[in-house]
C-alpha cells in the first residue's frame, strides 16, 4: 500500500482557494499562511495566530491544520509569538487565465474596431472577391456602388444603420447599371396580370405532377403574401462576394419552381407540353420549305443549285441560335433575276414624281388658274406618287390640300364642294412649283422638302438615306416636256397666287359639269395613290381595298401610251371648249395660257442613272439595281414609320406601296410586313438575327447539340420534321400583318423529344439549361463592361 | 456501478438524440428556406450567435455558484452537444463557401480553433482522469509544490542519515548526483504527458544498480529512497496530465471570448448592409 501524501479531514486540511486571483508566496514552499493575500494581491499576513484574552491570560489559536498551539504561547502583550515575514504572493492559475481572456478579447476589440473605423477597414471586412465583372465595374472597391450605407468606414454603415432607416435598396442601386426592363423586379420581369394568365395557362397544361416535399413546404414559407403581384430583391436569387469565378445565377431547380403555380421535380416528370416550341412565329422571310424541298430542288432546271444539306443556308451563331445564311449564299442563284425585274410584266420602277390628271374646265369655272398643265395626264390617270405627297407635304397648306382631296378624283371635280376644288388648285400648283425646284436647284431641293416634311429626326434619317441614290432625278425633270412655261408661272404664283384666282362664273357649262372623265370611269379615283389610309380607319375596307387595287394596277400594269378614250377626248374636248367659252371671260394680264394650249400626249422613255422618266405614263421612276437596294428599303421603311406614326396624315397612303408583293424588286415576295405594337409596322428585311436586347424565356444551343450528334445531317431533322400539309403560305397572303398566326413548314418539337436526352444522369435537366429568369427586351448591362468593350458596344 | 455505467449510457444516448435531431432539423429548415428564396444565411447566423452566447454563458454560470441554475454536469453536457449543434449551424451558415476577407477569416479560425479545443478538452477530460486515478495517489492542483517541497525535504533527510548510519557515501553521492535536481521540481512533464515511463525505469533502474554495493542499513534507506522517487513520480504525473486539463482551457476560453467579439462584429456589418 503506497503512502498517501494527503491528509483530508477537517482539522488536518488546508482551504485552498484556487478560484481566487491571489495565492500565499510560501504555498510553494509547503508552507502557506492562513490568512492569504488580499484580492490585490497584497500580503496582509503578520503573525501565525490571533491570540484570545481569557481570564488575564493571552491563548494561543493557531488552528490544528497549523500545528495547533504553539509552545510558547502568546507575548505578555497579546501578540503572536510566531510572527509571519511578509510574502509576495503569486497569481492563482484562474487568474492568469483571466488576463488570457482580457489579452484575447482586448485584441480581438482593437482589431474589429481597427476594421470597423478605418476607411480601409472595407476591404477587412469585405465577405469575398468580387466576380470579374462587378470588379472592373466597381475598379476603387467602394462599396456605395452596390450597399446603399456602404460610403465610409464600416462605422458609418451601422450608423447609417441606424439614422437612416428608409434608405434605398441594394436592388434599385443593381437596377442604375443593370436594364431589366419596365418591370425589373417583379418575377420574370412580368405584370401581374401576364404572370396571372401564365399561371392558368400552365396549371391546365398536362397531368398533376409529382411534387418534392421541400418545394410544397418551401412553398408556403415565401416571403411576401402575393408571389404574382410582390416584387423581389435582386439578393434572392444573385449571391455575391463569392470569388472572382462565383456563379451569379446558380440556383436550384426547387429554387427556380418555388413561386410557380405548377410545381414538378423534373423535365420528364411533369414539365409542361411544349407549346409550338421552336416555331413562335412566321418566318420573317417567306421561305417555303415544303415546296422548295419538295418541288423545287428537285426540278432538273434547279436541281444542281439546290443546297446539299441544312447547313448550306443554316448557320449557329455564337450565342447558339440558328442562323439563315446570308441572301448571296442562300437565294441569289435562282432568285436574283426576278428582282433585277428580268421578265417582269409592267414598269420595274418605283413610281417617284408624276403629274397627275386634272379637271382644269371645272378649275376655271370656279375661278382658279392653273396655267399650263399637260391635257395628256388625265387619259393616263397618274395619281401623285406616295413620295411626291412627301416632298409637298412641307408646306401645312398644302399638306391640307392634299387631305381635302381624299377620296377626290380630281380628274372630275363637277361634284367637288369649293374647298375641294380649292385644294386642287392649290395642289396643282406646288407641283408645278416642285417641278420648277427641281429642275433649277437641282436635287438638293429633296432635302429641304424632307426636312420640312418630316419634323421627326427618325424619319428624316431615313428618307435622307434613301435620297442618297439621286443623281440623275434633277436632269430628268429639267429634261422634261410636261411643262414648258414653269420658269415663268411659278414665280408670278408665288407672288401674287391672288391672281389666278377670280371670281367663279355664274354657272359652269352644263356640258363641261357632265363630261366624263377617265378618272370617274375608273371609279373612286383620287389625287393620291390609294386616295386614303389602307389601314386607317378613314378609309374603310371597300375604300382601301379599291385604292389598293388601283395602286398595285398602277404598278403592275401601267397605262400603255394607247389613244386616248373617248371620255379622254371627251374631257380634252370639254375642258378647250369651257375655257375657249370664256367661262374665265379673260384672264388677267398675268394670268397663263389656258390649257388648251397644252402640249400634246408625249411618249417615250429616258434613263438617267437609277432613274427613269416615261413621258407617256406622266411619271419619274426609281429603278431598283440588285438585292437590298438602298433606296427601296428605306423609302418602305419611311412608309411603315409614317403609317404608324402619322395614320390621320395623307402620308399613311404609303403604306399602301409597301404591302404589295408585285412592287418594283419584288422585295414583298419574300420579305413579310409585321403589325407591331402600338399600331406600329416593320418591314422584316433580315431573317432573324442573334439580339442583344431580346432576352428569350427559352434558349436552345445549336452547336452544342450538333456537336454531340457530330454534325451528322440526321442531327437537323430528328427535331425539325418537315409537315408538308401545313398551310404554310396563307399567313403571308396579303393584308396578313400579325406574325403569330401562322403554320409552320415543320412539326412542333415535343416535349418528350427533348427529355429522352436531358435527364440528371445524362445531358442535365437543370431549369436554368434551357430558360432564362429575366425575359424581355432590354439593353444589355450598363457599365459592367471593360472600357474597350463598351467602346465597341 | 452498473447503474452508474446505465445512466452515463442513457445520458449520451439522449445527449447524441438531442444534437442529431437538432442537426437535421437545422439541415431541414435551411433546406426549405434556401428553396424558398429566404437569406439562409441571416437566419443561421443569428442561430449561431446565440447558440455561441449560450456556450459562453456557461464559464459564467461556473461563476456563479450559488445560482439555482441546474448542475454543473448538467450545463457540461449542454455546453458539448450545443457546441456540436454550433459547428453544424456553422457548416450550414458557410454555405459551401470558403470565406474570404481578413474579419470573416479569422472569424473562421477562431471558431475552428475553439471547436477544435473544446473537442480535445472533452477528449482529455474523458481520458485523463482515468490516467490520473491508475497512476496513484490523486492530489490537489494547488498543493503539488508543497508536497513537492515536503518530498524533497524528506530526500534529503534521507540522504544524511545514510551517511550517519554507514560509513558510506553511496546514497549521498546518488542524491547528490541524481535526486537533488530531480526533487528539486516539476521533471519529465512531457514524457508523463504520453504516457512514457522511461524517466522513471532508468532512476529506479539506476538506484537498483546501487543495491548490490549497499550494506543492509544502507539497503533499507534506499528502500525508502525508492519510495520517494516513486511519490514524486506521481506528483509530477498529476502535475503534467491535471496541467493538461487545466491548459487547454487556456485555449479554449479566451479564444471563444475573442470568437464572440469578432462574431458580433460580423453580424453588425451584416445587419447594416442588409
Amino acid at each position: 500500500m503506497p503512502r498517501r501524501l494527503q491528509e483530508f479531514s477537517f482539522d488536518r486540511s488546508t482551504y485552498d482557494r484556487p478560484n481566487q486571483s491571489w495565492t500565499c508566496g510560501r504555498a510553494a514552499e509547503g508552507h502557506p499562511c492562513l490568512v492569504g493575500p488580499s484580492a490585490r494581491g497584497a500580503c496582509q499576513a503578520t503573525s501565525e495566530c490571533r491570540p484570545v484574552k481569557h481570564d488575564d491570560r493571552w491563548i494561543c489559536t493557531r488552528p490544528p491544520g497549523a500545528g495547533g498551539p504553539c509552545d510558547g504561547g502568546p507575548l505578555p502583550d497579546g501578540a503572536c509569538a510566531r510572527p509571519i515575514p511578509p510574502c509576495t504572493p503569486v497569481r492563482s492559475l484562474r487568474a492568469w487565465r483571466g488576463i488570457a481572456v482580457l489579452l484575447a478579447v482586448g485584441l480581438a476589440l482593437g482589431s474589429v474596431l481597427l476594421a470597423l473605423g478605418w476607411r480601409r477597414g472595407r476591404t477587412m471586412v469585405s465577405p469575398g472577391d468580387l466576380t470579374t465583372l462587378h470588379q472592373r465595374a466597381v475598379p476603387d472597391g467602394d462599396c456605395a456602388h452596390c450597399h446603399p450605407r456602404g460610403s465610409g468606414a464600416p462605422i458609418e454603415w451601422l450608423v447609417a444603420r441606424v439614422s437612416e432607416p428608409g434608405h434605398a435598396s441594394s436592388s434599385e442601386l443593381c437596377l442604375s447599371c443593370h436594364d431589366l426592363g419596365p418591370e425589373p423586379r417583379r418575377p420574370h420581369g412580368q405584370t401581374s396580370s401576364e404572370l396571372h394568365r401564365l399561371g392558368a395557362v400552365l396549371v391546365q397544361t398536362g397531368a398533376p405532377a409529382t411534387r418534392p416535399i421541400a418545394l410544397r413546404v418551401a412553398s408556403r414559407l415565401l416571403p411576401g403574401s402575393d408571389q404574382v403581384a410582390g416584387e423581389r430583391a435582386c439578393s434572392s436569387c444573385h449571391r455575391e462576394h463569392r470569388g472572382s469565378d462565383g456563379n451569379l445565377s446558380e440556383l436550384s431547380d426547387m429554387q427556380c419552381q418555388v413561386c410557380h403555380a405548377r410545381q414538378f421535380a423534373s423535365l420528364d416528370d411533369g414539365h409542361p407540353e411544349f407549346v409550338r416550341y421552336g416555331y413562335d412565329r412566321r418566318t420573317r422571310i417567306e421561305f417555303d420549305h415544303t415546296s422548295h424541298l419538295t418541288s423545287h430542288f428537285t426540278d432538273p432546271a434547279y436541281r444542281a443549285r439546290a443546297p446539299e444539306g441544312c447547313p448550306v443556308c443554316h448557320v449557329a451563331s455564337a450565342s447558339g441560335q440558328m442562323l439563315t445564311e446570308s441572301y448571296e449564299r442562300a437565294c441569289m442563284a435562282c432568285h436574283d433575276q426576278t428582282i433585277r425585274g428580268v421578265g417582269r410584266v409592267g414598269a420595274d420602277g418605283l413610281p417617284f414624281l408624276s403629274v397627275p390628271g386634272l379637271d382644269v374646265p371645272t378649275l376655271e369655272a370656279n375661278g382658279y388658274s392653273v396655267g399650263e398643265w399637260p391635257d395628256g395626264s388625265a387619259f393616263v390617270d397618274a395619281p401623285i406618287a406616295p413620295a411626291m405627297a412627301v416632298l409637298l407635304a412641307g408646306d401645312p397648306l398644302v399638306a391640307a390640300a392634299l387631305a381635302s382631296l381624299r377620296g377626290v378624283d380630281p380628274v372630275d371635280l363637277s361634284r367637288a364642294s369649293p374647298e375641294q376644288v380649292w385644294a386642287a388648285f392649290t395642289v396643282a400648283w406646288a407641283i408645278k412649283a416642285l417641278y420648277l425646284d427641281l429642275s433649277q436647284r437641282g436635287d438638293h431641293v429633296l432635302e429641304d422638302r424632307a426636312a420640312a416634311a418630316l419634323p421627326d429626326p427618325a424619319q428624316r434619317a431615313l428618307l435622307d438615306s434613301a435620297l442618297r441614290i439621286r443623281g440623275g432625278l434633277a436632269d430628268l425633270t429639267r429634261s422634261t416636256s410636261w411643262f414648258h412655261r414653269l420658269e415663268d408661272e411659278v414665280p408670278r404664283y408665288r407672288a401674287h397666287p391672288e391672281q389666278f384666282v377670280r371670281a367663279p362664273a355664274p354657272t359652269a357649262t352644263p356640258a363641261a359639269r357632265a363630261t366624263p372623265s377617265p378618272g370617274s370611269a375608273a371609279g373612286s379615283g383620287s389625287l393620291l395613290v390609294g386616295g386614303g389610309s389602307l389601314l386607317g380607319p378613314s378609309g374603310g375596307p371597300a375604300g382601301g381595298a379599291s385604292l389598293l387595287g388601283r395602286a398595285a394596277a398602277a404598278q403592275t400594269a401601267p397605262v400603255a401610251p394607247s389613244p386616248a378614250p373617248a371620255g379622254g377626248s371627251l374631257a380634252a374636248a370639254g375642258g378647250a371648249s369651257l375655257l375657249g367659252g370664256g367661262l374665265l371671260s379673260g384672264p388677267p394680264p398675268a394670268a397663263p395660257a389656258p390649257a388648251a394650249t397644252a402640249t400634246p400626249v408625249p411618249s417615250g422613255r429616258r434613263q438617267s442613272g437609277a432613274w427613269f422618266r416615261v413621258d407617256a405614263d406622266y411619271r419619274i421612276y426609281y429603278q431598283p439595281l440588285e438585292h437590298a437596294d438602298l433606296f427601296l428599303t428605306r423609302w418602305y421603311d419611311l412608309a411603315a414609320e409614317l403609317a404608324a406614326r402619322a395614320p390621320e396624315k395623307p402620308l399613311d397612303t404609303l403604306l399602301a406601296e409597301v404591302s404589295s408583293p408585285d412592287d418594283p424588286g419584288a422585295c414583298f415576295s419574300c420579305h413579310s410586313l409585321d403589325r407591331r405594337s402600338q399600331g406600329r409596322f416593320a418591314v422584316n428585311w433580315q431573317s432573324r438575327r442573334p439580339d442583344m436586347q431580346d432576352h428569350p424565356f427559352t434558349v436552345f444551343a445549336h452547336p452544342v447539340h450538333l456537336n454531340a450528334a457530330r454534325g451528322a445531317q440526321a442531327a437537323c431533322t430528328s427535331c425539325h420534321q418537315l409537315d408538308e400539309r401545313a398551310a404554310y403560305q396563307q399567313a403571308f397572303a396579303r393584308g396578313q400583318l400579325d406574325p403569330e398566326h401562322f403554320a409552320s413548314n415543320f412539326r412542333s418539337i415535343e416535349r418528350a423529344e427533348c427529355a429522352s436526352c436531358h435527364t440528371r444522369q445524362q445531358a442535365g435537366a437543370a431549369c436554368t439549361q434551357c430558360h432564362q429568369y429575366h425575359v424581355g427586351k432590354f439593353e444589355p448591362t450598363r457599365g459592367a463592361l471593360p472600357p474597350a468593350w463598351e467602346a465597341k458596344r | 456501478m452498473a447503474e452508474q455505467v446505465n445512466r452515463f449510457a442513457l445520458r449520451r444516448t439522449l445527449g447524441l438524440a438531442a444534437f442529431t435531431g437538432v442537426s437535421l432539423a437545422v439541415l431541414g429548415a435551411d433546406r426549405v428556406l434556401h428553396v424558398a428564396l429566404h437569406r439562409t444565411q441571416v437566419y443561421s447566423g443569428f442561430a449561431l450567435l446565440l447558440v455561441c452566447v449560450g456556450l459562453i454563458s456557461f464559464n459564467a454560470r461556473k461563476k456563479l455558484p450559488f445560482l439555482p441554475l441546474a448542475r454543473a454536469s448538467t450545463w457540461l453536457q449542454v455546453h458539448i452537444y450545443a457546441g456540436l449543434t454550433a459547428s453544424v449551424l456553422f457548416f450550414v451558415h458557410l454555405d459551401g463557401h470558403v470565406p474570404a476577407g481578413a474579419l470573416n477569416v479569422t472569424l473562421e479560425c477562431l471558431f475552428a480553433a475553439v471547436t477544435a479545443s473544446g473537442i480535445f478538452g472533452l477528449y482529455l477530460s474523458r481520458t485523463l482522469p482515468e490516467r490520473l486515478t491508475y497512476h496513484g495517489e490523486n492530489v490537489v492542483f494547488e498543493r503539488i509544490p508543497a508536497l513537492r517541497q515536503r518530498l524533497a525535504a524528506e530526500m534529503a533527510g534521507l540522504a544524511e542519515k545514510s551517511v550517519e548510519e554507514s560509513s558510506s557515501s553511496a546514497i549521498a553521492d546518488f542524491y547528490r548526483t541524481k535526486l537533488q535536481a530531480y526533487f528539486g521540481g516539476p521533471r519529465n512533464l512531457l514524457a508523463h504527458t504520453f504516457r512514457s515511463t522511461r524517466p522513471r525505469a532508468r532512476l529506479l533502474a539506476q538506484a537498483d544498480a546501487m543495491r548490490r554495493y549497499l550494506d543492509a542499513a544502507e539497503e533499507r534507506i534506499l528502500g525508502e529512497v525508492i519510495e520517494l522517487v516513486k511519490l514524486k513520480d506521481n506528483l509530477d504525473a498529476q502535475l503534467a496530465l491535471q496541467g493538461v486539463l487545466k491548459g487547454w482551457l487556456f485555449v479554449h476560453i479566451p479564444l471563444s471570448y475573442a470568437l464572440l467579439v469578432f462574431a458580433v462584429a460580423h453580424g453588425l456589418i451584416a445587419l447594416a448592409m442588409l
